[in-house]
């Protein structure tokens, strides 16, 4: 639970919340109100958003996220669930069968377009004995599998998407939302996970093909609100059949890219630039190339123990 | 940083990269405004004797780039 917060406990008070005012969901340093108004996609939602702390209001709130149905007919006819953030957004209405999908890429671009409180680097973000680890990588190179590969073999879970950096502090704060996992990684952390309870049900026929969510570890929500300093950067290269290496960047070369994997950077300006310069001079950074997800998770080890080891 | 300079412009909130050389030249026009022959003159100051033409078009070359990036602008010839 959120420190000095009170959170709402009572399933049908929470189910009452979300589908009417809206729920208060606090994750990190960002707090969401959602509504929904379907109750299957309610249903779903509340299955991947099992154990996080929902806020009795009043709160300071960041975010709305309102799915509905845009008419009567779209809400039993053909159902549609629409999005609206109040934000100036722009989505397709999805069919509802797609509604968590819809809610979830919502929250997502919420951030994305509207975090300028913390620098955000599109990027995993795991920590263990204090070192924090960023993962950045583009959509589809594997950075969620390993993410959530780490935090079900001991890491700390505080995002596969989103790394949140206080520019002031340099503290990485977490953001531990499910999980999004596609096509053949749903697979492979069901097998690492060993419980298809944490799962949410499989969304066929995406553009990205299939996806699936997986909750992040109960000790990882409960710890949404620890920071922790960066220590090592990891840009992942899942190739199969590659030969597993770790490649150290320069320092020069690890900014850049630290700036490349940025979503505001251009938005917060020269705090941004000194953070960022500042992980480069005192972060180890390295590629890290590897064929399997046990393969890659002993590599960030060995990374991680040898600095822990220096 | 350990292969290269890092800076950030202001104006334009780009970042740019520089190596040792570029880093010499942009400090000696940071120091005050300089035509390209002062700037030259600078470098003969420093390195203790006249440039060669090789090392002369590395440093118009370089003055060009930063012009490129916005990191320099023109003065007036008052």
């Amino acid at each position: 639970m959120p420190p000095g917060k009170k959170c709402i406990t009572d399933p049908d008070t929470i189910t009452k919340n979300l589908s009417g005012k809206g729920l208060l969901l606090d994750i990190g340093p960002i707090c969401t109100k959602v509504s929904i108004k379907f109750p299957s996609i309610r249903e779903d939602f509340l299955h991947i958003y099992k154990g996080y702390p929902f806020l009795e209001g009043p709160a300071i709130t960041d975010y709305y996220l309102e799915a509905y149905a845009r008419n009567f007919y779209r809400r039993y006819m053909r159902p549609q669930v629409a999005i609206n953030t109040y934000m100036r957004d722009d989505f397709i209405p999805l069919p509802d069968s797609m509604g968590l999908l819809s809610v979830e890429m919502s929250l997502n671009w919420q951030v994305a377009f509207g975090c300028k409180s913390h620098i955000l680097f599109h990027a995993g973000v795991v920590e263990k004995n204090g070192v924090g680890v960023i993962i950045p990588a583009i959509s589809g190179s594997g950075k969620s599998t390993l993410s959530a590969g780490l935090a079900y073999d001991g890491w700390r879970f505080f995002s596969d998407e989103f790394g949140m950096l206080d520019q002031n502090t340099g503290d990485l704060y977490p953001y531990p939302r499910p999980i999004s996992l596609k096509n053949d990684s749903i697979a492979v952390m069901k097998a690492w996970v060993g419980n298809d309870e944490f799962f949410s049900r499989e969304y066929h026929g995406t553009p990205k093909g299939t996806i699936c969510y997986l909750r992040p570890p109960m000790a990882s929500i409960a710890a949404m609100t620890e920071p922790a300093k960066p220590r090592v950067v990891i840009h992942p290269v899942f190739k199969r059949d590659a030969k597993p290496e770790i490649k150290t960047l320069t320092k020069t070369m690890a900014f850049f890219r630290l700036v490349r994997s940025s979503a505001n950077y251009g938005d917060i300006g020269e705090p941004a630039f000194h953070a960022l310069a500042k992980i480069a001079e005192d972060c180890i950074s390295c590629e890290v190339t590897y064929s399997s997800l046990e393969e890659g998770i002993a590599l960030v080890n060995k990374v991680v123990d040898e600095i822990s080891d220096a | 940083m350990d292969d290269a300079h890092v800076v950030y412009d202001k104006r334009s909130g780009y970042s740019q990269a520089l190596n040792d050389f570029a880093r010499e030249i942009f400090a000696i026009i940071e120091e005050k405004p300089r035509r390209l022959s002062d700037v030259e003159r600078e470098l003969e100051s420093i390195l203790g004797g006249p440039l060669e033409s090789d090392l002369k078009k590395m440093v118009e070359k370089t003055v060009a780039e930063f012009d490129k990036m916005g990191l320099i602008e023109p003065m007036n010839s008052a």
